[in-house]
């Protein structure tokens, strides 16, 4: 039996590194990656709290975070190919409006 | 040391250890293959904490869907490393791991490792999963729909979104 405090220690760390590659990368495509493990540090403390629970609700919540963020992650992916057949770019710095 | 916490400390390591590589990777598919394995250690730590269900759940839709599809942006946006050139700054992204953990360390420590010792309640012969189905189509069906219809908008969107990219195509050729 693994106490809670290990798996939140886990979260922390991976929250930690997912928020320092959304801050510091330019390539809007490790800014996604960054979001998908700040995503995944928040999974792990749902589930490691939804353990305990009777009626699930943590990995239900989970379940639903899981959901969303595929969802986004097509969105992203589809803007992020949008604006590289328009701008022939990936760099942050270098998109600058959505417009024509 | 029992075999459950040597698993839990191996699949912690994996976890944090791919996730540095693609903090500081220069290369888009490693980064992307990085992710993979960070993705593949969380479904490992939720074997371990009880849940076999949300471990599927994220193999199927994480490591069979999303890294697919960000490997296809990753190849279909790819530039040769030499065009573009980003500056170095790991002291900043160590300081900035190091401060964000240590903040959350402090604003959590209080509720997260006070935390009241508690007992898992015990699960049914067929394990979580039909205990899942059963609570989304009872307690959580608003919820249930409400994904449903999200999802639905998402899908018009991005086939929305794809069609201006058809247009561009044409227009180019």
């Amino acid at each position: 039996m693994i106490p809670v405090s290990y798996y939140i220690t886990v979260s922390i760390l991976l929250f930690g590194i997912g928020s320092a590659i959304v801050l510091t990368r330019r390539n809007i495509l490790y800014v996604l990656m960054g979001i998908e493990l700040i995503f995944n540090a928040a999974n792990i403390n749902l589930v490691a709290f939804g353990q305990y629970d009777k009626y699930l609700n943590g990995q239900l919540f989970a379940m639903l975070i899981i959901t969303v963020a595929a969802a986004e992650s097509v969105v992203a992916l589809s803007i992020i190919i949008l604006l590289f057949k328009k701008l022939n770019s990936v760099n942050l710095t270098e998109i600058k409006n959505l417009k024509e | 040391m029992t075999v459950i916490q040597f698993a839990f400390l191996f699949f912690s390591i994996q976890i944090i250890g791919s996730s540095l590589v693609i903090l500081f990777s220069r290369n888009v598919v490693h980064a992307a293959t990085a992710l993979l394995s960070t993705l593949l250690g969380v479904a490992a730590l939720f074997v371990i904490a009880g849940s076999d269900l949300l471990a599927v759940v994220q193999l199927v839709v994480y490591a069979g869907g999303v890294l697919i599809l960000l490997l296809f942006g990753v190849l279909y946006t790819y530039r040769a490393p030499e065009t573009y050139y980003e500056k170095r700054n790991s002291y900043i992204s160590i300081l900035m791991v190091v401060v964000i953990s240590v903040f959350l360390m402090l604003l959590l420590s209080d509720l997260a490792f006070n935390f009241p010792e508690l007992h898992r309640p015990p699960t049914d012969r067929f394990g979580i999963t039909k205990l899942t189905g059963y609570l989304w189509i009872t307690n959580n069906i608003v919820v249930f729909e409400g994904i449903a219809l999200f999802l639905l908008v998402v899908l018009v969107g991005a086939g929305w979104i794809a069609s201006r990219i058809i247009e561009l195509n044409k227009k180019e050729s």
